[in-house]
């Protein structure tokens, strides 16, 4: 398979008052066609600056240095006004805050339309079309290309819709955001997805807004995207045993860095950075019985005031004088499972 | 509650406030002053003329009598004489309210046109060159009298280049030759004429066909127009600017822009909306200030419109006609918030839920 | 305030040109007009006297010695400028000043006692937001000032301070909601103060930043509506010189002699200018969420 996402030396940078500061630090992955990666770590690991720069929509006052190959093409170096040839069907991003990621003054139907639209815009420039990849059901969406405004809501958007278990796509799609519930927007932003088939899809904690039993349905549409359309899917999210539900690779963050990344399995099994162990420690297991819940002690590091070599030392019960002193770097320790810590 | 029933309460809520005005103005005239009758006749009247108002506002009356008779000709549309013009109040404002409507409203939609389209500017590259030309401009516009922007353009345009005209609504020659609109009207059942319209200088000439007329009455207005643009300036671009650069950090914005849009559609078909919003809520507010800018810059400009005739009201304490006059800005105002507060349901459909 | 945030105040006070230039034009004013109105110190500023006729030197444009020209009667413009000054500068800090008052206080009680007389206030204030203020002000001024020349200026004062107070009710009312929600009145309450004593030791002093602010921002626009109202013969009585007056007295003169309606009418906008920016640049100080979106 051929990869959909190339990350290699992304480093994003944050306007302060003062000064710089970093808040993603070299930061390498690779994500290919069809797979899932998940990106784990605490609020202001950096994981979302990764999301963020990968669909080149970082803040005002950020900018990433490094690059980001998306089917090929760096997005770093591309000029703001040409990236939104490779939004859309190229890559595209579900956001944490359903209740916020919907125009509130433009209704369901419209807003799926203009993902029907700029996909047969996409399409018609020939720009994302695999014919590796089958495309399955409906119209060729180049013989439909509605012209001006979207009106009436395409079949396909009711398919989406229908596609993602909203019960009455039709009622649903003729609605105003702020009709809807939580769950039900986020779920017209992953039908917004289907409709544009993306290569590479960014969700950033998808299903964190959401109740349980809506997460596992939401998780299974995701997975049925990758499965079916070979969407590659980066997965972020500060919840390991729900990445471990989706990804078939992790990767941890700890301020700004990847500090472990390898085959989900084998993470979560057998977890070498003393970080990852802490993360797994800390899931609650009540009903197996036994261990108490183990926090990691300490707080997450501000960007600013980074420590000396090995970024976590502070709150790591093995750190020696060469974890203060040393910069840490991956290393493969077994088949394609990467740590970097100075333990080993 | 329903739309009907939303109006309903406004249309109520605005009864009380032309009684209240109506209150005010009455305890002013009537109770407060030393001789009401001097007041209703003009301080230029004689004797005889002042015995002769007292007699048909029913000054010696006790004070319930005559705010009956206040009342009722308010509601009858009996509102009095001019004692500068010797006219009936209500026909004056037939004349005059239809020109100023015109002016104001062309000045209205050019104005909120211009400020929306430069907040807009200014919001793309905020402390940028342009919006801090924008922002320079309008600081000092703002600041400027009405009357020393009109005067202002009277000297350069008018009496400097010779580029307008500086005085009067049209062409006195041309005016006078040019015939009043007149249309088949279905109520009435024959073909007449209609105040509003044929007394607009530019709607008229345009609809009779008169060129001559129509673009005389046009580069007469060209000054007044660019003036009352100017009052109060900066109010929606800062407003547009502010709200603007609120809704490209929201995450419906991020999302139009994860669709693969475009920037100019993210720009005008997701934040644009959601932008004007607030500054919508401001219409009113804008319609209403043009209306009072209209006093001055028609005074300056000699434009024989309603702001020309309470200007002149003023300036001879024509009571009847400054009274009249107060009332039908007061309802042109009301109507005004109305719609706005109406049409804002139908843009946001948030708060329609809310009616 | 301690040391640091009162330089930090000051820093973004001198930090940013437009305030200073705005607090610069007014404290160049405010002395200007201290000495003209004061008659020993008069001939510092202005040359000649405001109501001295000299027909011989009628009419006269701007020049060295006559800085905005002379009038038809030969009188110097600049120094009727300056001697204008002192009322024009007094008016807004009078209306303005009364607004807050009577604002300060209705819409202060209205907010902590609640009920029905919140509602009251709320509804008469509603009532007054509804007119056309400016013209049921302009409309008032004239009829009370139709028969009395000399009261004129007071009664165009009043008419402004009636559609004034609302606004200042409104916000009063809606700071002492927002305040009284805070724990430190919550505890002053709790620990048994009056009401009226919390509302002078606690309320008011927090609101006073912020209708400092307002305050100062709408002295620019009094001043221009002022002068709107002087424009049509509302002001003072004749011949005390008033900049709006003078602006509608020399439309007469156009398009020969300009001098008599531009100077004047410049000079208000200078003022109304030094106003906006000074008030805008308190407001950075005292709102830090609106800094830097003039």
């Amino acid at each position: 398979m051929t990869d959909a996402l190339k990350v290699s030396g992304l480093w994003v940078d944050y306007r302060t008052k003062s000064a710089w500061a970093s808040a993603v630090r070299g930061v390498d992955l690779t994500v290919r066609e069809g797979e899932v990666v998940g990106v784990v770590g605490e609020s202001g690991s950096g994981k979302s600056s990764v999301a963020l720069a990968i669909m080149k929509l970082l803040p005002a006052n950020a900018k990433a240095r490094g690059r980001v190959e998306v089917l090929g093409k760096d997005m770093v170096g591309l000029p703001g006004k040409d990236a939104h040839r490779y939004r859309g069907s190229g890559m595209t991003m579900i956001f944490q805050e359903p209740m916020t990621s919907l125009n509130p003054v433009m209704r369901v139907s419209e807003q799926l339309s203009e993902a029907v639209v700029s996909r047969a815009e996409h399409y018609k420039l020939e720009m994302f079309r695999y014919d590796s990849v089958a495309v399955p059901g409906g119209p060729d969406p180049r013989l439909s290309i509605p012209q001006g405004r979207p009106a009436p809501p395409p079949k396909e958007a009711i398919e989406a819709l229908h596609q993602v278990r909203i019960g009455d796509p039709e009622r649903a799609a003729a609605k105003y955001p702020h009709e809807l519930s939580g769950g039900e927007r986020q779920r017209v932003m992953i039908a917004m997805s289907f409709l544009l088939r993306p290569r590479v899809l960014v969700a950033d904690e998808p299903t964190t807004a959401l109740d349980v039993t809506t997460q596992a349905q939401v998780l299974s549409l995701l997975l049925g995207l990758s499965r079916d359309e070979g969407t590659a899917i980066i997965f972020v999210s500060h919840d390991i045993l729900v990445v471990g539900q989706v990804a078939q690779r992790v990767a941890v963050m700890y301020a700004g860095e990847i500090v472990e990344l390898g085959p989900t399995e084998a993470v979560l099994k057998n977890p070498l950075h003393p970080y990852t162990r802490g993360l797994i420690a800390s899931i609650p297991s009540g009903f197996k019985g036994g261990k108490r819940i183990e926090q990691i002690p300490g707080a997450p590091p501000d960007i600013m005031r980074l420590p000396s070599g090995c970024k976590f030392n502070p709150r790591c019960k093995f750190a020696m004088d060469r974890c203060r002193a040393e910069e840490t770097a991956l290393k493969e320790l077994e088949d394609d499972h990467f740590v970097a810590c100075h333990l080993y | 509650m329903g739309l009907a029933t939303y109006i309903a309460r406004r249309v109520l809520f605005s009864f009380f406030v032309v009684i209240g005005e109506l209150l005010i103005i009455f305890y002013l005239t009537n109770i407060a002053a030393p001789d009401p009758a001097v007041i209703w006749a003009g301080p230029e009247s004689t004797k005889a003329q002042v015995a002769l108002v007292a007699l048909t506002y029913h000054l010696n009356s006790p004070w319930y009598v005559q705010f009956y008779y206040y009342i009722m000709n308010v509601f009858t549309g009996n509102w009095g004489t001019s004692p500068l013009y010797q006219q009936p109040v209500i026909s004056l404002i037939e004349e005059y309210l239809p020109v100023t409507l015109e002016l104001t409203i062309i000045a209205f939609v050019v104005k909120v046109g211009l400020e929306v389209a430069l907040g807009v500017v200014s919001a793309m590259r905020p402390n940028g060159v342009v919006d801090n030309v924008i922002k320079v401009t309008y600081t000092t516009v703002r600041s400027a009298p009405p009357f020393l922007v009109a005067l202002g353009f009277l000297l350069i345009f008018a009496y400097g280049t010779h580029t307008f005209p500086s005085s009067q609504p049209i062409n006195p020659v041309l005016g006078a030759t040019v015939p009043k609109f007149q249309f088949y009207n279905p109520i009435a059942g024959k073909v007449t004429g209609f105040w509003l319209i044929d007394n607009m200088p530019m709607l008229n000439s345009l609809l009779v066909g008169d060129w001559a007329a129509f673009s005389s009455a046009v580069s007469h207005a060209v000054l007044p127009i660019a003036t009352l643009i100017l009052f109060g300036f900066g109010g929606i671009v800062r407003l547009v600017k502010v709200s603007m650069l609120e809704v490209l950090d929201q995450d419906y914005v991020r999302t139009a822009r994860a669709k693969g849009l475009r920037e100019n559609a993210v720009i005008l078909r997701h934040a644009l909306r959601n932008s004007l919003l607030p500054a919508f809520t401001l219409m009113g507010l804008v319609f209403a200030g043009l209306v009072t800018g209209s006093l001055v810059v028609e005074t300056v400009y000699s434009y024989y419109g309603l702001g020309y005739y309470v200007a002149q009201s003023l300036l001879t304490f024509d009571t009847p006609s400054l009274i009249g006059t107060l009332i039908l800005i007061t309802v042109v105002i009301i109507i005004s918030n109305l719609v706005v507060d109406v049409g804002y349901g139908f843009l946001d459909p948030r708060t329609r839920v809310g009616y | 305030m301690s040391r640091s945030s009162a330089s930090v105040t000051l820093g973004i006070i001198f930090g940013n040109w437009a305030t200073v230039a705005g607090v610069g034009i007014l404290v160049a004013f405010f002395v200007l007009s201290a000495l003209a109105a004061w008659p020993p110190t008069y001939h510092l500023v202005a040359r000649y006297p405001p109501d001295s006729l000299n027909f011989g030197a009628a009419n006269a444009p701007p020049s060295l010695s006559h800085l905005f020209g002379t009038d038809r009667e030969g009188r110097d413009v600049f120094a009727r400028v300056v001697a204008a000054l002192p009322i024009d500068i007094a008016i807004p800090f009078e209306v303005v000043g009364a607004s807050v008052a009577i604002g300060l206080s209705l819409g202060t009680f209205a907010g902590y006692l609640g009920g029905w007389i919140e509602e009251l206030v709320l509804r008469v204030a509603d009532l007054f937001f509804a007119f056309p203020n400016i013209v049921l002000a302009l409309t008032i001024a004239a009829i009370l000032g139709s028969t009395q020349e000399s009261l004129r200026v007071v009664y165009s004062e009043l008419a402004l301070i009636v559609v004034g107070w609302p606004f200042y009710t409104r916000l009063a009312r809606a700071q002492v909601i927002m305040i009284k929600q805070m724990p430190f009145v919550r505890a002053a309450e709790a620990s048994g103060l009056g009401k009226f004593r919390i509302v002078r030791t606690h309320v008011i002093p927090h609101l006073a930043s912020v209708i400092a602010v307002y305050a100062t921002l709408d002295m620019g626009t009094t001043l221009l509506l002022y002068s709107i109202f002087a424009f049509f013969g509302l002001g003072v009585a004749p011949p005390t010189p008033e900049l709006g007056r003078m602006v509608y007295d020399g439309l007469s003169a156009l398009p020969g002699n300009w001098w008599w309606s531009f100077f004047p009418g410049l000079v208000l906008m200078i003022l109304a200018l030094g106003f906006s920016l000074a008030g805008e640049g308190l407001r950075d100080v005292f709102d830090p969420r609106l800094r830097g979106q003039r």
